[in-house]
């Protein structure tokens, strides 16, 4: 056998790869220590490898992806790039024409050019830029102001309870003072039948002093604007305590006592079960303490009480009075409604 | 819809929709007034709109009061006229921004409102249709040949720089 170079190197090659008999092995073995030059078998020849078969050439960049057209952009007129790009920037490609897409984008210049370009288009808020006056947009909750609403119910039920209801100023139901003098009241008992008269202490003021009625004198109104005192004071002296009221039948006559202090807004007496009317109360109260005049006219009381209503709510009420020659106009405000009354002059 | 959430709409929306309104209307006043006439409809309102739905409802006032507008100034005449003129007249502007600008205000009225809204809000076509009163086809076409100007506007100033 001829050890020539390329001999040696053919075995060589024939025993990595394991061609080679054992005989033959051992006879290059033997050769191949005799003379190092030509190497050894033991050298690593395994990055002599060439590819290993998993390893696969990314075909599809050779192969050629034609532009489409999107087709959620069919009946629109364009360009094929441009339909792309745009149905790209506006997600309206389809999984296959996304996958068509990338692959295109990949090779093809003037698509990946388009799409920079496209790119910019889309429009980016300036988060610097702000409302420059919010603030105003602003709304406050707001609060149903039932107080308001009940204290004009009250008033203006009042008022209208007066205004209709209040005491004719017929002479014969005129104000009759009693002029009687008791020594004290009477005390029955049967509380429901006593009577009741206007008591006025005289001189000592100690409790159960007898009370003496008198005629009211005329006198002039010391509040100005006729207006009622805003406090009312009531000394336990000025009423006969513990009276019941006897029912009063026919009419009613001013200026009968009851006793106010026990409840002013409902009845007299409990036991009495009588409930005392609003126009009974001011009655009874007295119109010279009411309204400073012992025989107000019926304009000086409506102005007097729509005073004291405005003072005391804080509600915008006032009441006027017209006359002319034929007619009298009585005119209600309460706020912005106005009640107008007019009547034929008698 | 209650005050605090209608006070809560103002937090969230008052600035995104006063941008949008800007970039619309490019005139700071007439953005302020569409937007304080916006919540003071919504105002009105208060009772009939719900709060989730009061985000769509600012923008169609808005966009509805940019139409309304655009119908009465014939805005949409002087804007064809301004097409007419070259670009190149006009100084060019070298911030990619201010190029943008510039070509958004060439748009037509309605390709500028259905760009911002979808651009600026990432609104649907669906939820553009319903706000401007347009098919959502017609949205899609409007979105499509305005980013098709605004790219070759784009495209045509870089080359010019």
């Amino acid at each position: 056998m001829n050890w020539t170079k390329e001999y040696i190197e053919a075995r060589m090659l024939d025993a990595i790869e394991g061609n080679l008999s054992s005989d033959d092995l051992q006879k290059l073995r033997d050769y191949l220590i005799e003379f190092p030059e030509f190497g050894s078998l033991e050298d690593d020849f395994s990055t002599l490898k060439v590819d290993s078969p998993e390893d696969v050439f990314p075909k599809e960049l050779l192969l050629k992806k034609i532009p489409f057209s999107p087709k959620a952009y069919d009946a629109v007129e364009g360009e094929t790039i441009e339909k792309m790009v745009i149905a790209k920037i506006e997600g309206l490609l389809d999984e296959q024409e996304e996958k068509d897409f990338d692959q295109t984008f990949k090779i093809e210049f003037v698509l990946q050019k388009e799409w920079e370009l496209m790119n910019q288009t889309i429009l980016i808020p300036d988060e610097k830029v702000s409302f420059p006056n919010s603030a105003s947009l602003f709304k406050e909750p707001s609060i149903i102001p039932w107080r308001n609403y009940l204290t004009y119910a009250a008033a203006a039920s009042i008022l209208f309870f007066l205004y209709v209801a209040w005491p004719n100023q017929d002479p014969i139901v005129q104000v009759k003072r009693n002029t009687k003098i008791e020594t004290k009241p009477k005390q029955t008992k049967n509380k429901a039948n006593q009577r009741i008269e206007t008591p006025v202490w005289s001189g000592n003021t100690s409790s159960h002093q007898p009370m003496i009625n008198k005629q009211v004198e005329p006198i002039k109104n010391e509040v100005p604007n006729c207006i009622i005192p805003d406090t009312y004071t009531e000394t336990k002296n000025d009423f006969a305590l513990n009276l019941t009221v006897e029912p009063q039948t026919g009419p009613v006559i001013e200026g009968s006592s009851i006793n106010p202090v026990s409840n002013q807004s409902g009845s007299i007496n409990a036991s009495s079960k009588e409930v005392m009317g609003l126009k009974e109360f001011v009655m009874q109260k007295g119109n010279e303490k009411i309204f400073g005049l012992s025989n107000p006219t019926t304009s000086e009381k409506y102005t007097s009480i729509a005073n004291y209503l405005a003072k005391t709510t804080n509600v915008p009420i006032a009441y006027r009075q017209e006359v002319s020659d034929e007619t009298e106009t009585t005119f209600f405000k309460l706020g912005f409604i106005t009640i107008e009354r007019k009547r034929a002059k008698k | 819809m209650t005050v605090s959430e209608y006070n809560q709409s103002v937090k969230d929306f008052a600035d995104r929709l006063y941008r949008f309104a800007l970039k619309n209307l490019g005139d700071q006043d007439l953005a302020k007034d569409f937007v304080q006439d916006a919540y003071e409809k919504l105002w009105m309102r208060i009772d009939q709109v719900d709060y989730s739905k009061v985000k769509s409802y600012l923008f169609r006032t808005v966009v509805n009061a940019q139409i309304d507008r655009a119908r009465r100034a014939k805005l949409q005449q002087n804007h064809l006229a301004s097409l007419d003129k070259n670009p190149t007249q006009d100084q060019i502007p070298f911030d990619v921004q201010e190029k943008i600008d510039q070509g958004v205000k060439r748009l037509t009225e309605i390709q500028r409102t259905v760009l911002t809204l979808r651009d600026y809000e990432g609104y649907s076509y669906q939820e553009i249709a319903e706000m401007s009163g347009l098919s959502e086809d017609q949205v899609k076409v409007y979105i499509f040949r305005a980013r098709k100007f605004l790219k070759a506007f784009i495209g045509q100033m870089e080359v010019l720089i």
